[in-house]
């Protein structure tokens, strides 16, 4: 169903010409390369670079008999400064290019014999040379040298790393992702120490050239799904990517679900328990949430602190997230259906009750659950943003007062609220399912309060149906979800003991599946 | 052409999902009375052996469904002719299929709503998992059944204080007459309705299961509604059981465990809905197959949603009552599926055999003459 | 009331499935597919406004009664 309409917004999007002018705006320069004469590239460097203060050009001379001239440019406050100075101009300056043989060519010297750095490279191209240096790095140029040098001298102000606030653990590392691109791949490189795990970069974003990496660990990626990611990276065209979210949005299957097919997360042992099963992950300069992909609709219910806790109490919350997914979804569909269509369903004493409270009431009960619903969502939506203290004052008003005075209004009945506060609770169990379960909630709402648990049913059914039909990457997205085989279900509703583990998922790894190469170790100890 | 491939252990949810569906609700074997168990026991028997026969047409043709082997076997014009028929059998068992679930829902609670806001809302659904093709079937199929196993074991579990095992005798009280017609009633529905599966799942991921998924769905599905009869023998006698149209819910709502665990029906209610949307979904599948093939079209989809609003608009025609539907269900129904159900796939199975073996005797001269 | 529902309804089936339709497939299936919207839409209609129309299941009995006797 969502196919069509997938393909339609595909085809608008390739139709419209103005990402097209974009490319062409810029690739302009691509014949540049850099002249002979050392004025004349500072001049073109100048006119590419125009009104940008930011920029900072510093000439300066070799020692000796036969000294060059040459100039760096670089970015102010994106570089290391005293980098600079130590490495590149003082020993620049102070070198002495008379003992240097004809034959080697100057760049060459300066890369072996002057310039302190673990990274340099040459180049004559000028859209290069700008790239690097609006990146941080600082370019080096030689009189009479057509390639100049690019040095790396990165150095910008930066986050610490902290413990992510949103998905914060009692038991676990508390390390998380930052906004830096590197320091983020280096959390998850010092987690995996094999030569097996393999980073990619790729540029996405004509305008703002965002840097992205694919991580993945070679022999247990599958390399039909890397393929497939590559493919879609590649059709990519857009102006400028500020959040991992944006390309997650662009690549992901089932556009129009509610539903994540591309999972992400802020911590990097979370990235590493994934790429270990098999799974890429895709980190994006600028933001702290790296998206791990294929996503199953499982993932939404793993947490990884179910991994380090004892088995049996990972398991409980394992259930309880299930749990709590089914009350967060249907307690307000249920509750209105019982109410309005199958009065004879609920025992006695409880029914008289609910009954006596709801007297005076002015709405039916379904607009008295859309209305509360709303209420919390704005509550909810209110203090997310706030800073600590006012948020939880708003939490206090919303729930306390307005709760109570619109109870004692008789504006809406007591058991309302319950279920209002239930629903809104239980949401929290699953995190990451806030939009989801939203627009289920929602949906079985409607269409209780046509059909009663009929409609109820219907919405559910109608939600398997389309929780059946997508896929991530290639994968059924209800993949195990259902299974009572063995081999399945020790990750899936519960958590089995890491000994028991010995397999990776299927149809992920295809390739290698043992994850213990010993089978015995958790034997030994009983 | 559009073919999806399933797995057997999907086929096999699919056909227990489909046997349970709506016979599940109400008993079909009333005529037998005390001994409609027995009738249903020997119904499974001649249903795995229809099932037998149609494996065996299809381990022969293992690419095709049905409608292509029809077509293969009698030629094209006398085959589309066949075809159509089978496709009006289809399209109007998927009618009384459709009314079947609507009136139960009807009846045990909303009997204020029209039907036919019930019926349009089922159909969406049904048309919704139709277009998404046989694969989300099968998945959703899977998914679904273990729990639907484990509510009717629920059900009979918590129905054991209230049985009593003299509601059973004397057994084989009615004598040979009415056995048969039961018999061949419970056997036309829904047990030997395993033809309609030759033209649903027309491929299974691997060649040469069809007997084990065939046989077993049959022998599981026909084995729970055995349990599910007894169960409503046992606990209602046959007085109450002949009188009422939903036995199943009667039973259900009977249970009563230390005051608490009431409400049981509801869990039967849900059942009922979740394997009777499967069995819709599959005679609307394969009444758009059949009108695809009619016309000559690979894929079947575009037909999907026109076949849906005809059913709804038969379903209105049909029947004013349900008094009306059942006596036209036990009177009618088994002599008018009996040639689709067996007559029509043992001709076919005696015209498959022998082109096979003149296809192959033919093989075989050319390659060693 | 039921008539303005049912052509409500049609309508807004027909224009939904029509645009994926016409785009994906080709002609004889659009044409067929009318053909049968329409047919659909006419019987609606009649039973809508409460015209009685012939009942299959008639003729079945007659025919099986026949047959089997």
């Amino acid at each position: 169903m969502f196919k069509n309409i997938k393909d339609r917004i595909m085809n608008k999007k390739r139709n419209e010409n103005i990402n097209e002018n974009i490319t062409e705006n810029i690739t302009e320069h691509e014949a540049w390369e850099l002249n002979q004469s050392l004025d004349k590239n500072k001049a073109l460097l100048q006119t590419i670079l125009d009104n940008d203060d930011m920029v900072t050009f510093r000439d300066f001379e070799t020692k000796g008999k036969a000294s060059l001239k040459c100039f760096i440019v670089c970015v102010n406050g994106m570089v290391n400064n005293e980098m600079i100075n130590e490495n590149i101009i003082q020993p620049v300056t102070n070198a002495s290019l008379d003992e240097i043989s004809k034959q080697t060519k100057i760049t060459d010297a300066f890369i072996n014999k002057i310039i302190v750095s673990n990274s340099i490279t040459k180049t004559s191209d000028v859209n290069q040379l700008v790239c690097s240096v609006l990146y941080g790095d600082t370019i080096l140029l030689i009189e009479n040298e057509t390639e100049a040098l690019i040095i790396d001298t990165k150095g910008w102000g930066m986050r610490g790393i902290s413990e992510p606030l949103a998905e914060r653990v009692v038991r676990g590392p508390r390390e998380g992702f930052t906004e830096s691109v590197m320091p983020n791949l280096a959390l998850i490189r010092k987690r995996i120490s094999n030569p097996d795990l393999k980073f990619q970069f790729k540029e996405i974003g004509v305008r703002t050239k965002t840097k992205t990496c694919l991580c993945y660990i070679n022999g247990l990626v599958n390399p039909k799904i890397l393929q497939e990611l590559m493919e879609r990276l590649d059709d990519i065209n857009i102006d400028g990517i500020t959040d991992s979210g944006m390309i997650e949005e662009l690549i992901k299957d089932a556009p129009l679900s509610p539903f994540a097919t591309i999972g992400n997360t802020e911590r990097p042992d979370v990235v590493v328990s994934k790429l270990l099963e098999g799974r890429i992950a895709l980190v994006c300069d600028g933001t702290p949430f790296v998206l791990t992909l294929p996503y199953l609709f499982i993932e939404y219910f793993q947490a990884n602190e179910d991994y380090y806790n004892n088995y049996i109490y990972g398991s409980i919350n394992r259930l309880l997230k299930g749990f709590g997914f089914f009350l967060s979804t249907s307690v307000p569909a249920v509750y209105v259906a019982l109410i309005t269509f199958h009065q004879e369903m609920i025992p006695t004493p409880l029914i008289l009750s609910v009954f006596a409270a709801r007297q005076g009431i002015p709405f039916p009960t379904v607009v008295e659950a859309v209305i509360m619903l709303i209420a919390f969502e704005i509550l909810r939506e209110g203090g997310i943003r706030l800073p600590g203290p006012i948020g939880s004052a708003i939490g206090f008003v919303g729930a306390l007062i307005i709760g109570q005075a619109a109870v004692e209004a008789k504006f809406v009945s007591a058991p309302m609220i319950i279920i209002v506060a239930l629903t809104g609770i239980s949401n929290f169990l699953v995190p990451k399912m806030f939009g989801p379960l939203l627009v289920m909630r929602l949906l079985f709402l409607i269409s209780a309060s046509f059909l009663g648990l009929f409609g109820y049913l219907f919405g559910v059914i109608g939600l398997f149906i389309h929780l059946m039909s997508i896929r991530s990457f290639g994968l059924p997205y209800m993949l195990h979800t259902g299974d009572l085989k063995m081999q399945d279900i020790k990750d899936t509703t519960i958590r089995a003991p890491w000994w028991t583990m010995k397999n990776r998922p299927k149809l992920l790894a295809n390739e290698d599946s043992n994850r213990q190469f010993t089978g015995n170790l958790g034997k030994k100890e009983r | 052409m559009n073919k999806e491939v399933i797995s057997d252990k999907q086929g096999i949810s699919i056909i227990i999902l489909y046997m349970v569906g709506t016979s599940s609700i109400f008993m079909t074997a009333l005529e037998a009375e005390k001994d409609s168990w027995l009738a249903i026991i020997m119904a499974l028997f001649m249903a795995l052996i229809v099932a037998f026969i149609l494996a065996r047409i299809k381990t022969l043709f293992p690419e095709d469904d049905l409608f292509q082997i029809i077509e293969k076997c009698f030629g094209k014009f006398l085959g589309k002719g066949i075809i159509l028929l089978y496709t009006g059998y289809l399209f109007y068992t998927g009618v009384l299929v459709l009314m079947n679930i609507t009136q139960f829902i009807n009846i045990s609670s909303l009997d204020e709503t029209p039907e036919i806001i019930i019926r349009v809302a089922l159909m969406l659904l049904c048309v919704w998992i139709v277009k998404e093709g046989m694969e989300v079937l099968g998945r959703w199929s899977e998914f679904f059944v273990i729990p639907i196993i484990g509510f009717i074991l629920i059900f009979i579990c918590l129905s054991i204080p209230k049985m009593n095992i003299h509601h059973l005798f004397p057994i084989l009280s009615v004598g040979i007459t009415p056995m048969i017609h039961a018999t061949h009633f419970v056997f036309a529905f829904p047990l030997g309705e395993t033809v309609i599966f030759t033209i649903a799942i027309s491929q299974l991921s691997v060649k040469k299961s069809y007997y084990k998924v065939y046989m077993t769905g049959v022998l599981i599905g026909g084995i729970i509604l055995l349990v599910i009869c007894l169960t409503n023998l046992l606990v209602l006698g046959i007085n109450i059981t002949s009188g009422v149209y939903f036995q199943t819910h009667l039973t259900a709502s009977l249970i009563d465990i230390g005051g608490f665990l009431q409400r049981i029906e509801a869990v039967m209610t849900v059942v009922l809905i979740l394997a009777g949307f499967i069995k819709l979904s599959i005679y609307l599948l394969a009444t758009s197959m059949g009108v695809a093939k009619i016309f000559g079209r690979p894929d079947y989809r575009f037909v999907v949603t026109p076949v849906a609003l005809l059913m709804i608009n038969l379903s209105v025609i049909l029947f004013d009552s349900i008094m009306e539907f059942m006596k036209w269900d036990v009177e009618i129904w088994p002599y008018f599926s009996l040639p689709f159900q067996v007559i029509f796939p043992i001709i076919i199975l005696i015209i498959a055999e022998a082109k096979k073996k003149r296809t192959k005797n033919s093989i075989r001269e050319q390659t060693c003459p | 009331m039921n008539t303005v529902a049912v052509i409500f309804l049609y309508a807004i089936i027909g224009s939904i499935e029509t645009v994926s339709l016409y785009k994906n497939n080709p002609k004889k299936e659009c044409v067929l597919y009318e053909i049968a919207l329409l047919t659909a839409f006419i019987i609606s209609l009649l039973l809508s406004a409460g015209v009685e129309l012939p009942n299959p299941a008639d003729y079945i009995r007659h025919m099986v009664e026949r047959l089997v006797g």
